[in-house]
C-alpha cells in the first residue's frame, strides 16, 4: 500500500534523502513507522557492519579465502530487504549483499557456512565464498559473471507476470554491471515486457578500481532508465529510510502491474574491492574518510536517538547479543566439517549419469 | 533451343514450392527480370522474375503443381536461337550457383571413376578428392569366396583384399613404422600375447606389412604344426586335410608353447590311499544328500593345496621378460576335463578357503559347464597349479604337459587294488595310485619336487590330517 | 500417425506439450505471428496467444537468461535460437547460468528448458548461417544436447527435452528441416535421451553419425551394400549423455569404425568418440577408428557442399579402415 505523499519523482538531480546529516527528518510527508520496525532497521544495518568485520578477521585467520566488504552498503541493502515480502518476493542479489540477505532472514549459519565453505554450505560449498542462494527465501544463488543474473531476474518476473501472482523481483547489482551486455539485454525486455521487478544499483562509485566517470558518460545510473522505458530514482543509499520508501514505492507499483523500475543507491565501500584488493592503489585515504564521516549506521543511530529509540546501553547490549549470534554460527558452521569430496559429483545433473559415475569411482575407487 | 527456367532454391531449408499462378502465359513474350510466375513456399511466397528475356514457349507445371527446387518449371526460347542448325548452341540451362549441393544427382551420375590413389604413405588421409565427387567412389575391397558363415562373435574379420604375401623388412625381419614398433592392429597384437608369440616374429599381410589378425593366427598355426608348410604331394587322394581350427588348433598352440617354453622333468611315486577310499564311501551319502557326486578330486585337490603351501615353489610362474619367479599366495587349481573335441583346464578357485563340499560342487559344476561348452572365460583363467586326473581311461602312468605359466601339473592315475608288502612283512591288497608329478626344472629342482610329492602322498594315505585344516 | 517435415513435427510436438502442460511456453525472434523464420513455432501464437508464445527483442542473452529465470520458477519454457551461429550472446548465459544453477545452488534451483536452434550447413548460408556449434555445449557440464535426423525422432527428443528435468540443447539440422516427410507418431511419442538408434544391421564396417550427416551417411551406407559390404549405421541422435554402449558394443565386434561428424574435426564430438573406443575397446580393432568432418575453417560459402562429409569422402574413409 502506498500512502499518500510517499511516491517520489523520478530523475532527479540530487538523490533523494529522508534523514539530514544530523540526523533530522527532512522527508517531504508525515513518518508512520512503528518504533520497533524503526529499531529493526538499526538492528539489521549492524548485523551487516559486524559480519563485514568479523569475515575479514575470519579471512585473515585462514579460515575463508575470499571477503567481499560490504560496509557502507548497509544502508540500501537493509532498506530493500523490508520492502519486500519475505519469501513471497524474489531476490536476485549479487556478491556484495551481506546485509540484504541477513536482513531479509537468511540464517547466519547458512551464510557463515557459505562463506567457508563447509558442511553448512545448504548448497554444498560448491561456490567460492559470498555467493549464497536459498530456495525458502526465494534468494536467487549468487553469480560471479558480472549482470549475468539480470536477464533471468527478468525470466522470473515475467513467469510472476504469466502465472498471475502477485510477487515481485528484485534483481541488485553494482555499477560496473550497468556495462554489460546482459544488463542491457535483461532491462530493455522488461521495459519491453512490463516485467514486474526492480533493478537495483548499488552504485559505490568503483568497479574494483575503474571509477564511475570511466564506466560511462551518462551523469549517473538513474537517467539510464529513460531509454527503457521506466522510472529511474537517484537515492542516497546511505539513507536508510530514504532506501527504504523508494524501493517499497518501486516494489509495490511493480506488483500492481504498473511495471518496472530502476533505482540508483549511491553509496560508498569503506573497504576494497575484496580481500585480495588493495584500494589504496587507486582511492585516497582522504575520499574514503570523508565518505566514513557520512556512515549511515551513525547517521540513522543520531536519527533514532532523537526520537529517543537508541542510547548507549541499547548500542552495547545489541552488539553483544548480535556478536555472539555470530561467533555461534561461525563456531557451528567451523563444527560442521569440510566438505565431503564426494559432493563435487552431484547435481550436475537431476540424475548423475553413468559416465560421471564411472568418474567418481576414478577418484574415489 | 529452348532454355530451361528452374525453381531456385528460395530459402534455407526450402526444397519445394508450389506454382500458385502464371503470369506470363504460353507464347507469351517475357523481357529479362519480368516476373513470370508466382510460387508459395511453406516459407515464402514469391514472383520469380525471368533470368532472360524470349519467348515462353511451354509451362512444365501447371498452377497448383508442387516442384522440387531445380526442378524446370517452363521453357524460353530466346530471340534468334531457334534460327537454324548454325546457331552456337544456348549455354547450359541456368546452373545451380556455385557449391550448391544435390547429392543425390552425384551418387547416381555415371562418371570417370576416381583415379586410384590409395597412397604409399602411412597417412591414412589422402589427397582432396574435391570435383571428383561425381561418381560413387568403389571401396576396393573384396570379400574372401569362402567368407566364414558363423556366428558374428566368432568370425574372424574379413580379409580386406585378397591374401598378399607376407611382407618383410630388408633384412628379413618385420616392417617397422615410423616409430620403431612393429606395424599391426591392436586386435593382432591382442592375440599375439595371449597366445605368447612375439608380435616381431610375425609377418604381416596388410598394407605396408601391418600384422593382421589372420596373420598371427597362421603363424600360431604354422607353429604348432610341425612340418605342416612342407606339402606331401605323394599321397594326396589318399589323406584327408582337417583345418586346425577352433579348440584344437588352441590346444596345439598351448601344447606347442608348453613344449617350448618348459624343461619338464617327471617325478612319479605311489601312494596308498586306501584310507581314502574308505573315508570317500562313508561320505558319499551326505554328499550326495547335498547334491554332490563326491570324487577323488576333491580330496586331492585340498592336499595338494596343504602341500603347496608347504612348498610353494610348485605353485609359482616365470616371468622371463622381468627375469622373475612369480610365487603366488592364491591357490587356484586347474583340473583337465576331456571334451568331444578335445581338452580344456577349467580352474577351481581359491581351494584353500572352500570346504571339500564345495571344492567337489565346483568340481562338478566346471566339469559339466566343459562338457556342455558353456565355461565362461573367467572359468578357464588363473591357475597356479594342475591337476590331470587320467585313471579312468587306464594306463600305468604319463608324462604330463605343463600348462604354461604355471609350473608344475600332478597326473593322477586310476587307483586299483595291488599287492602290497606292508611293514610287519604281510604281502596285502591295497588302493594303489601312481602320481606323476611334471614340474618345470628351470623354476623348482628335484629334491623339493621329492619332497612335496612325498608330502602330498603322506596327506593322501593319512587324509584325516586334512581335518586339522578344516 | 501424420506425414510430416522436420519442421512440421516441431510445430506440432510444441503444440501438444502445450496444451498438456499449460508450464510450456515457447520464447524466441519470430516466433510470434511470424511462426519463426523456418516455422518451428507455426500457428502457436494463434493458440496461445502472446503470453505463451513470447516475441523476444532481438538478444539471444535475453531469450536464455529470461528462460532460465522462467524455469527456476517452475515454467518450462522452450527458446528458439533463430540460428545456432547467433547463440554466441547467449553463450554466456548457457555456460555460466543455465549450465551451472542445479550444481551452484546446491539442487536448490534447476533450470528444466529447452534451447532450440538450427544448426548445421548445406543451406548456402556461409559461416553465420551454417555452423554447427555442438562441442561447446557437450563440453559444458550441466548440459544435455540432443541433435535428431528424422521428423520423428525430433518430435520424440523435443517431447522428451520439454518434459526433462535438466536444461536441453536441442540441435535442429535446418538442411533436413524439409527434405524428408515421414510419418510422425502422435501422442506421447517420446524418444529417449541418450540412445542411439540403429539405422542398418551390418558386420563390416561401423558408421556412426547423427544430425544432418546421417543424410550423407545413409546415402554411402547403401552404396556400400549395392557393392556388397555390410555397414552397421548407428544414429548417436543424443550426443550428452551419448549412447556408449551402442557405440562401444558395435566397435568391439565389428573392429572398423569410421565416425561422420559436419564439424570441425579437432576437439570435435567425434574425438571423444573416437578417444572412447580406443580406451576401452582397442584391442578389438582391426583399424584406427577414422573421422570424416568438416574442415578445420570457417564454414564456407561458395564450397558449402565440399565443406560437409560427402558419401564419398565417407565411403573412401570405409576403404581406408577396410583395407588398414
Amino acid at each position: 500500500m502506498i500512502l499518500q505523499g510517499q511516491a517520489f519523482e523520478p530523475f532527479t538531480q540530487e538523490p533523494i534523502r529522508l534523514i539530514g546529516d544530523g540526523g533530522e527528518w527532512v522527508g517531504p510527508f508525515e513518518l508512520d513507522l512503528e518504533p520497533e520496525k524503526l529499531r529493526g532497521f538499526y538492528l539489521d544495518m549492524l548485523l551487516g557492519r559486524l559480519i563485514d568485520e568479523r569475515m575479514s578477521r575470519l579471512q585473515r585467520q585462514g579460515k575463508t579465502s575470499f571477503v567481499a566488504p560490504s560496509a557502507g552498503h548497509e544502508a540500501a541493502q537493509v532498506g530493500m530487504a523490508h520492502a519486500l515480502r519475505r519469501g513471497h518476493d524474489w531476490l536476485y542479489p549479487y556478491y556484495r549483499d551481506v546485509a540484504l540477505l541477513t536482513a531479509l532472514g537468511m540464517p547466519l549459519i547458512e551464510f557463515v557456512g557459505q562463506v567457508m565453505g563447509t558442511r553448512a554450505d545448504p548448497a554444498k560449498a560448491r561456490q567460492m565464498p559470498y555467493h549464497p542462494g536459498s530456495r525458502e527465501l526465494n534468494v536467487f544463488t549468487v553469480a560471479s559473471p558480472i549482470a549475468s543474473h539480470v536477464p533471468p531476474a527478468v525470466g522470473t518476473a515475467l513467469a510472476m507476470k504469466l502465472s498471475g501472482r502477485s510477487e515481485v523481483v528484485l534483481c541488485t547489482f553494482g555499477d560496473g554491471a550497468t556495462s554489460e551486455g546482459d544488463w542491457h539485454a535483461g532491462v530493455n525486455l522488461a521495459g519491453a515486457q512490463g516485467a514486474p521487478i526492480v533493478f537495483a544499483c548499488e552504485n559505490n562509485g568503483y568497479a574494483i578500481s575503474v571509477d564511475f566517470k570511466k564506466q560511462t558518460g551518462s551523469d549517473n545510473i538513474a537517467v539510464k532508465a529513460q531509454s527503457y522505458g521506466m522510472p529511474g530514482y537517484l537515492v542516497d543509499g546511505m539513507d536508510v529510510l530514504a532506501s527504504y520508501f523508494v524501493a517499497r514505492d518501486a516494489v509495490e507499483r511493480a506488483r500492481e502491474g504498473v511495471g518496472p523500475s530502476l533505482i540508483e543507491f549511491v553509496v560508498y565501500r569503506y573497504g576494497g574491492h575484496s580481500s585480495a584488493d588493495d584500494d589504496a592503489r587507486y582511492r585516497p585515504r582522504e575520499e574514503v574518510e570523508a565518505w566514513r564521516r557520512r556512515d549511515p549506521l551513525a547517521r540513522y543511530r543520531r536519527f533514532l536517538e532523537r526520537r529517543d529509540l537508541w542510547d548507549d546501553a541499547a548500542e552495547e547490549q545489541a552488539r553483544a547479543e548480535l556478536g555472539t549470534q555470530l561467533q555461534d554460527a561461525i563456531t557451528r558452521a567451523e563444527a560442521a566439517g569440510p566438505a565431503p569430496v564426494e559432493w563435487m559429483f552431484d547435481d550436475v545433473y537431476a540424475e548423475v549419469p553413468a559416465r560421471l559415475v564411472r568418474q567418481r569411482r576414478e577418484l574415489l575407487g | 533451343m529452348p532454355r530451361e527456367l528452374l525453381l531456385p532454391e528460395l530459402a534455407e531449408s526450402v526444397v519445394e514450392g508450389e506454382i500458385v499462378k502464371w503470369l506470363v502465359p504460353e507464347g507469351g513474350e517475357v523481357a529479362q527480370d519480368q516476373p513470370v510466375v508466382e510460387v508459395m513456399t511453406d516459407k515464402v511466397t514469391v514472383e520469380l522474375p525471368s533470368p532472360f528475356a524470349g519467348v515462353l514457349t511451354k509451362h512444365l507445371a501447371a498452377e497448383g503443381d508442387v516442384v522440387k527446387v531445380h526442378q524446370a518449371i517452363a521453357l524460353i526460347e530466346e530471340p534468334g536461337a531457334a534460327a537454324g542448325a548454325g546457331a552456337p548452341s544456348a549455354p547450359p540451362a541456368q546452373a545451380p550457383a556455385p557449391g550448391h549441393g544435390d547429392e543425390e544427382r552425384s551418387i547416381v551420375e555415371a562418371g570417370a571413376p576416381a583415379a586410384d590413389d590409395r597412397g604409399e604413405e602411412l597417412s591414412l588421409f589422402k589427397p582432396g578428392d574435391a570435383g571428383r565427387d561425381e561418381a560413387v567412389h568403389r571401396v576396393a575391397f573384396q570379400r574372401p569366396a569362402a567368407a566364414a558363415p558363423a556366428a558374428v562373435a566368432a568370425r574372424p574379420p574379413a580379409p580386406a583384399r585378397p591374401p598378399a604375401p607376407p611382407t618383410a623388412g630388408p633384412d628379413g625381419g618385420p616392417v617397422k613404422g615410423p616409430y620403431g614398433r612393429v606395424l599391426a592392429v591392436p586386435a593382432a597384437r591382442k592375440l599375439a600375447r595371449e597366445l605368447g608369440i612375439d608380435i616381431e616374429s610375425v609377418a604381416g599381410s596388410g598394407p605396408h606389412g601391418r600384422v593382421r589378425v589372420e596373420d598371427v593366427r597362421a603363424h600360431a598355426a604354422a607353429a604348432a604344426v610341425p612340418g605342416a608348410r612342407v606339402a606331401p604331394v605323394d599321397h594326396a587322394a589318399r589323406e584327408e586335410r582337417v583345418p586346425v581350427r577352433g579348440l584344437r588348433r588352441v590346444i596345439a598352440q598351448q601344447m606347442t608353447a608348453s613344449h617350448l617354453q618348459t624343461v619338464r622333468t617327471l617325478h612319479v611315486d605311489e601312494a596308498d590311499v586306501s584310507g581314502l577310499v574308505a573315508m570317500r564311501e562313508r561320505l558319499k551319502p551326505a554328499a550326495e544328500r547335498r547334491g554332490v557326486r563326491l570324487s577323488y578330486l576333491p580330496f586331492v585337490m585340498k592336499a595338494v593345496v596343504a602341500a603347496l603351501k608347504e612348498y610353494p615353489a610348485l605353485n609359482t610362474s616365470l616371468d622371463e621378460e622381468k627375469g622373475e619367479i612369480v610365487v603366488k599366495r592364491y591357490y587356484n587349481l586347474g583340473m583337465a576335463v576331456a571334451v568331444d573335441d578335445g581338452l580344456v583346464v577349467p580352474v577351481v578357485k581359491d581351494v584353500d578357503r572352500l570346504s571339500i563340499v564345495e571344492v567337489a560342487a565346483e568340481v562338478q559344476r566346471l566339469a559339466e559347464a566343459a562338457r556342455a561348452g558353456k565355461l565362461a572365460p573367467d572359468d578357464v583363467r588363473g591357475g597356479t597349479f594342475s591337476i590331470t586326473n587320467i585313471g579312468s581311461l587306464g594306463g600305468l602312468f604319463s608324462f604330463p604337459i605343463i600348462n604354461v605359466p604355471e609350473a608344475a601339473i600332478l597326473g593322477l592315475h586310476s587307483i586299483k587294488k595291488r599287492p602290497v608288502v606292508l611293514p610287519d612283512d604281510t604281502i596285502a591288497a591295497r588302493w594303489m595310485v601312481y602320481l606323476s608329478l611334471s614340474f618345470d626344472h628351470r623354476v623348482l629342482d628335484g629334491a623339493v619336487a621329492a619332497s612335496f610329492t612325498s608330502r602330498l602322498i603322506q596327506l593322501l594315505e593319512t587324509p584325516e590330517e586334512l581335518m586339522l585344516d578344516l | 500417425m501424420s506425414v510430416q517435415t522436420m519442421a512440421q513435427a516441431i510445430a506440432t510436438t510444441l503444440d501438444s506439450e502445450m496444451a498438456r502442460d499449460e508450464r510450456v511456453v515457447v520464447i524466441g525472434e519470430d516466433v510470434g505471428k511470424r511462426g519463426g523464420v523456418f516455422l518451428a513455432t507455426d500457428k502457436l501464437f494463434d493458440k496461445y496467444g502472446p503470453d505463451r508464445v513470447i516475441d523476444s527483442p532481438l538478444s539471444e542473452a535475453a531469450i536464455i537468461g529470461a528462460a532460465l529465470g522462467m524455469a527456476v520458477y517452475g515454467i518450462r519454457p522452450v527458446a528458439e535460437i533463430q540460428f545456432a551461429d547467433y547463440v554466441f550472446p547467449g553463450f554466456d548465459q548457457l555456460v555460466s547460468q543455465v549450465a551451472k544453477v542445479r550444481y551452484r545452488s546446491g539442487g536448490a534451483f534447476a533450470a528444466p528448458l529447452v534451447v532450440r536452434m538450427p544448426s548445421g550447413g548445406g543451406v548456402r548460408g556461409g559461416h553465420h548461417h551454417s555452423q554447427n556449434p555442438d562441442a561447446h555445449f557437450v563440453h559444458t557440464a550441466g548440459l544435455k544436447v540432443v541433435y535428431p535426423s528424422t521428423p520423428a525422432d525430433s518430435a520424440g527428443l523435443l517431447r522428451a527435452a520439454i518434459r526433462d528435468d535438466d536444461p536441453v540443447v536441442v540441435m535442429e539440422p535446418k538442411r533436413l528441416y524439409r527434405a524428408v516427410k515421414e510419418e510422425v507418431p502422435e501422442g506421447d511419442h517420446v524418444v529417449a535421451i541418450g540412445e542411439a538408434a540403429v539405422r542398418r544391421e551390418g558386420d563390416d564396417v561401423v558408421l556412426v553419425s547423427y544430425g544432418g550427416s546421417m543424410a550423407e551417411t545413409l546415402k554411402a551406407a547403401d552404396a556400400l551394400q549395392e557393392q556388397g559390404i555390410r555397414p552397421h549405421v548407428l544414429d548417436l541422435r543424443s550426443l550428452q549423455p551419448w549412447d556408449e554402449d551402442a557405440v562401444l558394443a558395435a566397435a568391439a565386434r565389428v573392429g572398423r569404425v569410421v565416425l561422420v561428424s559436419e564439424s570441425p574435426r579437432t576437439a570435435g564430438f567425434m574425438a571423444e568418440v573416437s578417444a572412447t573406443i580406443v580406451e576401452e575397446v582397442m584391442d578389438s580393432l582391426l583399424a584406427p577408428p577414422l573421422r570424416v568432418t568438416g574442415f578445420d575453417t570457417p564454414y564456407p560459402y561458395a564450397q558449402d557442399r565440399e565443406y560437409l562429409p560427402s558419401p564419398n569422402r565417407i565411403l573412401r574413409a570405409v576403404e581406408r579402415v577396410l583395407t588398414y
